[in-house]
């Protein structure tokens, strides 16, 4: 079973808060996933192509043309915290 | 009577010659919903949809499709109408534009109802793991409808639209469509635009329909297929007629059946059915073979990886600054992502985008991902082998037919093995489509019918085939 610590670790990565109380669950069940994720590893894969994406496209351009885009108002619309042309957001640097 | 029970070709007679007016397949949609009371539905679109049908009263009827009632997935944006994916994080979102295949189903003039309930950002397999609550399955209220699509399926069976769209990222479309008594299609990857469609993983998900039979469904495929210059992973082959082999002989199709597909893990009673219809097919002059498909067990560890690692990185926007959710509690920038995700993301996707966000973190990239695009390729190709020799692969949709809700909720491996037969066909890219063929304990159970890419037309024609053959009494919805 994986560490307390390790699934805190996993939930710092997705920005994530754990509980206490949910703190045994969460080591149930990434346990269970992450121990069914390890059986790939045993896998033995002759070929070393991989695939990314079933698409074939290739080199998709678009061209160089102004196109008409979404108007201000409605990029804001669904923003909580907004003044002016900008959104509110915590200060990031000290 | 009601007029939503008939065809759509019967449908669009009457309207075309007046019996009825698209205001009254709107009504009769709404009244449906009331008297039936399945939480099939996030938001209603009832107030626009009833203006949009008193409209549509002055134009001429020019498609087959024209004044019908349809039920969208809530994870397809709607231009003005409230869109959620099933998670309290966007529960008062409204899109600003229209997903593309939004677009082309107002271009034919359908009405959409409502944005139909379904698994938070469509992980789950039952329904379950809405915000919103439970939908329930019209066959029997006690169980699950199967997911993600849960709302789009439990609508069509219910008789409330006879069209809905879904989306496909794991099985999401054919495994409810299979627990509900449906017709539903993953297209091919790229051939209908992912657009304004809520990303989940990006490699995997399709838009695809779900309706009460092979005909209409791909009626409603050709509608939404196509290349669109917003969506660089849309395909530019050309949108065939689906309809155009339906009916058509059948007698010369190659079909492979997979051993994997008809292991001691399917439920008897499910391959007894299946084996019918091979025998059936057989009869009628098809070559069927037992093959096998490399790969094919680990499609559920390969999923994790690769599902979840795109997962991870798809939900990452959701940061509580741009739109969704909005806290109030906190101190700096970290803690408003992580109280805004922590508040706004239920548990199946918590655990899912913490597995995604691990695995791709530092050296994992290297000994998971990378390995699982290994894997992804080998089994595409174990694909491909089997169908360059045959025309069409065959098994069960899924392991059983629909269960109780509330069944082993704390297994966090249960939605992952829901979609053992499904989830190969979306690592791939190929085409499916799921096809009820019987009944175990009066339930539905579906067949897989397997395509080459971009061959949905020759999925059609098998399934039309059997579908008249069998002619099974759906209307056990309760």
């Amino acid at each position: 079973m994986i560490k307390e610590e390790k699934v805190k670790h996993i939930a710092d990565l997705a920005k994530l808060n754990i509980k206490d109380e949910e703190m045994a669950k969460y080591q149930i069940q990434l346990t269970d996933i992450l121990s069914e994720i390890d059986k790939i590893l045993k896998v033995d894969i002759q070929e070393e192509e991989i695939m990314i994406t079933p698409s074939t496209n290739q080199n998709c351009f678009s061209e160089d043309v102004p196109k008409p885009h979404l108007p201000k108002e409605d990029m804001f619309k669904n923003a909580k915290r907004v003044k002016g042309d900008y959104i509110i957001v915590p200060k990031v640097i000290e | 009577m009601r007029y939503l029970d008939l065809d759509i070709k019967t449908i669009n007679e009457k309207l075309k010659n007046k019996e009825i007016k698209p205001i009254d397949l709107v009504n009769e949609a709404f009244k449906r919903i009331e008297e039936t009371n399945l939480n099939c539905f996030i938001t209603l679109n009832k107030e626009e949809a009833i203006k949009q049908a008193l409209e549509l009263e002055k134009q001429e009827v020019d498609n087959l499709l024209f004044g019908l009632p349809i039920a969208i997935k809530d994870n397809i944006i709607t231009k003005d109408l409230r869109t959620t994916a099933a998670s309290h994080i966007l529960d008062d979102f409204i899109p600003v534009y229209d997903a593309t295949v939004i677009k082309k189903i107002k271009e034919k003039n359908m009405i959409i109802i409502g944005k139909t309930n379904m698994d938070e950002f469509a992980m789950g397999s039952t329904g379950e793991t809405s915000y919103f609550g439970n939908t329930l399955n019209p066959w029997d209220k006690s169980l699950v409808p199967g997911g993600s699509s849960s709302g789009s399926a439990a609508c069509v069976a219910a008789g409330i639209t006879p069209l809905s769209l879904g989306t496909d990222t794991g099985g999401s479309i054919r495994q409810p469509s299979s627990f509900c008594g449906l017709v539903g299609l993953k297209p091919t990857y790229g051939r209908v635009s992912r657009y304004g469609v809520i990303a989940f993983a990006s490699s995997l998900d399709q838009v695809g329909p779900i309706t009460r039979n092979v005909y209409e469904n791909a009626l409603l495929l050709n509608t939404i297929s196509g290349y669109d210059e917003n969506d660089l992973t849309s395909s530019k082959e050309v949108v065939k007629d689906y309809t155009s082999l339906i009916d058509k002989d059948v007698s010369n199709l190659k079909i492979a059946v997979p051993h994997y597909y008809m292991s001691d893990t399917i439920d008897k009673e499910v391959r007894e059915n299946i084996v019918k219809v091979i025998d059936l097919l057989k009869n009628k002059g098809c070559q069927i073979d037992y093959v096998d498909i490399d790969y094919l067990e680990y499609a559920i560890p390969l999923y994790q990886v690769i599902a979840l690692g795109e997962a991870s990185s798809n939900l990452a926007r959701y940061d509580g600054v741009r739109f969704g959710l909005k806290i109030d509690d906190f101190k700096n920038i970290d803690e408003l992502y992580k109280n805004t995700r922590s508040q706004g993301f239920g548990n199946e996707v918590k655990r899912r985008i913490m597995i995604g966000s691990y695995i791709l973190s530092g050296e994992n990239a290297n000994i998971y991902y990378y390995k699982a695009l290994k894997l992804r390729k080998a089994m595409t190709d174990s694909f491909k082998k089997v169908l360059n020799k045959y025309d069409l692969i065959i098994g069960p949709t899924n392991t059983d037919v629909a269960y109780k809700l509330g069944t082993k909720q704390d297994d966090a491996l249960k939605s992952f093995y829901d979609d053992l037969l499904t989830i190969p066909v979306n690592m791939a890219g190929l085409p499916a489509l799921s096809l009820p063929v019987g009944f175990k304990n009066n339930l539905p159970i579906g067949m897989h019918i397997i395509g080459n890419y971009f061959q949905e037309d020759k999925i059609y024609q098998l399934a039309s085939f059997v579908e008249k053959e069998l002619n099974l009494d759906l209307k056990g919805v309760k």
